[in-house]
């Protein structure tokens, strides 16, 4: 057995017993250097070449691994299965998320879709989550919700973001990461395990086997928002317009670019929400919100692209404020279906979307939607 | 940039394939520019200092060697006014707010308004470090030990070598200034390679499955003392001495590592001191690099143990408050400092009593059952100047060890308390099993068991394994990133 240090001629140097003897010198550290330096070899080259692969595959499969699973149930590329393709995807923030309910589509409808909006996700990663969705799933209609044209900077918050890029494909994650993610964040974007490992003592089977929506990617809640109740919207008149900062607008011209350049169709909306100076968690102004929507309606006139204001049309579609937010900002199950049901029946009549409801490929739709309806019928009984 | 850090891996990984793809002359320059960009990466609004001090030495280095060495009197103004002059940023940033805030406080007690207020200045990475190291080299190139060096890439390399820049060890001019004057020569060796990388790994270990894991206890137990009685008390200030040698010594092990990886062999800064068996056997085993700088640079000058006991232990006593301040610049450092002099002073002059009790009772200090007994006590000595140390002040220290001894509470052991200190069950498991780890290796360490070689000497697939499985142990059960605010490195404040 070789003793510690017998490779390098200095190290006896080092060790607190010789610490007071006299100093190697430069001669005798050289001739010792020349006897004991090993070369490369093409045979130790692959060896080390071979555990680095290896190594590599370990943790690019960890990776995979450790993904937090929160959220996943809301993203396409989160889901255990999913179609090769859907007829349409809405896309946009946590109010989208919670408005357009696709199984109640199918139900009425007869076409596919998937609710792939996240929490807070901003325009700017909304153009690569579109991106990937259009590429992967190839959707006739894309509905894009323009709530966070208010938001003027290329990143917003990290776990949102997380939640919305780290599922992504390398060909879109990566230039998303620099475009959009501040250098300080690039390591746990880039090395999603350096940021979930942590994960270690939750890994359970849904993380190996995956998971479903059962409502294909929409929140649903049950609740009133109690807090609203009383309180009366201040509108602000349709002619005042104001033009968003300019990132959201670059990246909202961004989602139109590659909405023409793939044939996909977009449609913009605006949901409704409700923010009053009464409301203690308020955190943005409702009249600034509303006159970058009504830009919006020049926006999407010049660039001939269909929207719809719903904040406009709440009195038309029954929408009742008191009784359709389960919080100030986001829709409750009632809300979410009065917008569904307008939202059905404008993508039903303005475009060519087929019904596969009798269409055998598509059976297990009715199967899912059996499932959900049991789920729906449970959460509504419970909350009543 | 942090050591442990995917970002810094990847650059050490691109930063090794150009080093030893440029030719051998240009090596030290490509090490200086990434040494640079380590270090603005760490500390990029103080750049200034490590300039500095570079520039100021290397010139005071000349200086002196070109002086006569018949006018003494002169050299050693020279040398003085050289060293003031390096120490000088490290003595106002660093110690300016201690002095400033004291002399203020002994003004009040006077009741003279103090004409000043405390000085408040952020210390540059690494400060203590560099102008150490600068500090050694003037004394070596005034004693003649080396010549002053003329190349201004080779000394500033020297000072900021990203290995060490960050916590040390603090090279001496001897030996890494004469290895980088030959860096030209250096050649690929795989050997050498192969074991930094295991040496890193080894680091790596230390500093993130135990040392940041012991750091989520002890920092729950110090932030909130007064809820716990002396039992968990007394675990968290054991945990802080291992979680101090794992992190200091993590840090070091990587830097010896990656000089190693890089063709150099560095101070290797630690040597298993909890297995000393005594105070002054473990300083010449924890942080070498520093222990025998003071020795060599301080306690000897000062006349070491040439002029008499009494003047010995002053000069024991003198180095160890230096020691304590070098640390940090708080009184809890200094008494800190002090007690370690104080344990030394003591040792010395109870010594002919122990010498007697061994030999009127018969006993052979070589068993190991009272070799094992010795270290456990000299231990528990170390332990509790690590109070002082890690105690947010000198009060806090008091008062913990008031509470340890007035609340004893022994329940807390078993009754799920234990768990309640930042740690669940499984984490205090992968603690356990990093902790058994950390004992076999120290006895191999110290039993100057060569596991590397041995490793390096097993069958490719036996070592694939093993290397795959330990790194990937690491990155799933360390504590790093962003999901835990890991503790930055303790001695980098330092």
């Amino acid at each position: 057995m070789k003793k510690r240090g017998a490779h390098s001629p200095l190290r006896g140097k080092n060790d607190p017993v010789l610490m007071n003897k006299e100093v190697v010198t430069q001669d005798s550290f050289e001739k010792k250097e020349e006897i004991l330096v090993k070369p490369v070899t093409k045979k130790g080259f692959f060896q080390a070449l071979a555990i680095i692969m290896v190594l590599f595959v370990v943790l690019y499969g960890l990776n995979g691994l450790f993904l937090s699973r929160a959220g996943t149930e809301y993203i396409l590329n989160g889901q255990k299965d999913t179609e090769s393709s859907y007829d349409v995807i809405f896309a946009g923030s946590s109010h989208m998320n919670n408005a357009v309910y696709p199984m109640l589509l199918w139900e009425e409808y007869g076409f596919t879709s998937f609710n792939n909006a996240q929490s807070g996700e901003i325009l700017p990663v909304s153009y690569y989550t579109c991106k990937e969705a259009i590429e992967k799933y190839h959707p006739q209609v894309l509905v894009l919700d323009v709530y966070m044209l208010y938001h003027s900077r290329r990143d917003g918050n990290i776990s949102w973001m997380h939640q919305s890029m780290d599922r992504l494909s390398a060909a879109n994650r990566i230039p998303a990461i620099l475009n959009l993610v501040p250098l300080k964040n690039w390591e746990e974007f880039l090395f999603p395990l350096s940021f979930y490992h942590s994960r270690w003592k939750e890994i359970a089977e849904t993380d190996f086997v995956g998971e479903n929506s059962i409502s294909k990617g929409c929140a649903q809640n049950f609740t009133i928002a109690e807090d609203i109740v009383g309180l009366t919207f201040e509108s602000t008149p349709e002619n005042v317009k104001i033009r968003p900062p300019e990132i959201p607008v670059e990246y909202l011209n961004k989602i139109v670019d590659l909405c023409r350049k793939t044939d996909t169709k977009l449609l913009l909306v605006a949901l409704p929400y409700f923010i009053s100076d009464e409301l203690e968690d308020a955190t943005h102004d409702l009249s600034k919100d509303m006159a970058y929507f009504n830009w919006v309606s020049d926006f999407a006139q010049e660039k001939e692209i269909p929207y719809i204001n719903y904040f406009y049309l709440v009195d038309e579609i029954g929408f009742d404020w008191w009784e359709c937010l389960y919080n100030y900002s986001h829709m409750n199950y009632w809300g979410g279906s009065i917008i569904t049901n307008h939202l059905g029946e404008y993508l039903n009549t303005h475009y060519d979307l087929p019904d596969h409801r009798q269409d055998p490929n598509y059976q297990h739709w009715n199967e899912d939607l059996e499932t959900y309806k049991n789920h729906l019928e449970k959460s509504i009984k419970n909350a009543t | 940039m942090q050591f442990q850090s995917m970002i810094f891996l990847i650059f050490f990984f691109v930063l090794c394939i150009v080093y030893y793809a440029v030719p051998g002359k240009l090596k030290k320059y490509w090490l200086l520019l990434v040494s640079w960009v380590f270090y603005l990466s760490l500390s990029f609004e103080f750049p200034f200092y490590l300039l500095a001090v570079t520039l100021f030495s290397y010139v005071m280095g000349i200086a002196i060697e070109r002086m006569s060495h018949n006018s003494h009197r002169k050299r050693n103004l020279f040398l003085a006014f050289a060293l003031v002059g390096t120490f000088s940023a490290l003595a106002v940033i660093k110690y300016g707010g201690f002095f400033t805030e004291n002399a203020a406080r002994f003004l009040e007690i006077l009741q003279v308004d103090p004409p000043f207020s405390k000085l408040q200045l952020v210390q540059p990475i690494g400060l203590s470090f560099f102008s150490f190291q600068a500090a050694g080299y003037l004394i070596d190139v005034y004693r003649g030990k080396r010549t002053a060096e003329k190349n201004i890439i080779s000394y500033a390399l020297f000072l900021s070598f990203f290995p060490i820049i960050m916590s040390g060890p603090i090279e001496r001019s001897t030996n890494f200034l004469a290895q980088i004057d030959e860096s030209a020569k250096i050649r690929i060796d795989t050997n050498k390679i192969r074991h930094g990388l295991l040496e890193m790994l080894y680091g790596y270990f230390l500093k993130i499955m135990v040392a940041d894991r012991l750091n989520i206890f002890v920092n729950t137990v110090f932030s909130d003392h007064q809820a716990y009685g002396g039992v968990v008390l007394t675990l968290a200030v054991i945990a802080f001495g291992i979680q101090l040698y794992c992190d200091f010594a993590g840090i070091s092990t990587i830097a010896l590592g990656a000089g190693e990886v890089l063709g150099f062999s560095l101070i290797r800064n630690f040597e298993t001191p909890y297995f000393s068996l005594s105070v002054g056997e473990f300083w010449r085993r924890w942080h070498i690099s520093l222990s025998t700088w003071f020795r060599d640079y301080l306690y000897i000058p000062l006349g070491g143990n040439r002029k008499g006991v009494a003047r010995k232990y002053l000069n024991l006593m003198i180095v160890f408050l230096v020691s304590g301040l070098w640390h940090g610049a708080g009184w809890s450092f200094i008494v800190w400092g002090g007690l370690h002099g104080l344990y030394q002073i003591i040792g010395g002059l109870l010594k002919p009593v122990r010498l007697k009790i061994i030999s009127a009772f018969h006993i052979d200090p070589d068993l190991p059952g009272n070799r094992f007994l010795k270290m456990a006590f000299n231990f528990a000595l170390i332990n509790f100047a690590w109070l002082f140390f890690r105690a947010e002040s000198l009060t806090q220290s008091l008062q913990i060890i008031w509470q340890s001894v007035s609340m004893w509470n022994p329940w807390e052991l078993f009754d799920g308390t234990l768990l309640t200190l930042g740690l669940d069950w499984p984490d205090m498991m992968v603690l356990l099993l990093s902790l058994i780890i950390l004992l076999i290796m120290s006895v191999c360490q110290y039993k100057n068991i060569d596991w590397k070689t041995n490793l390096m000497n097993q069958g490719f697939v036996f070592r694939a394994i093993v290397y795959v499985a330990c790194i990937t142990a690491l990155v799933v059960f360390g504590i790093y990133g962003s999901s835990y605010s890991a503790s930055s490195f303790i001695y980098v404040d330092f």
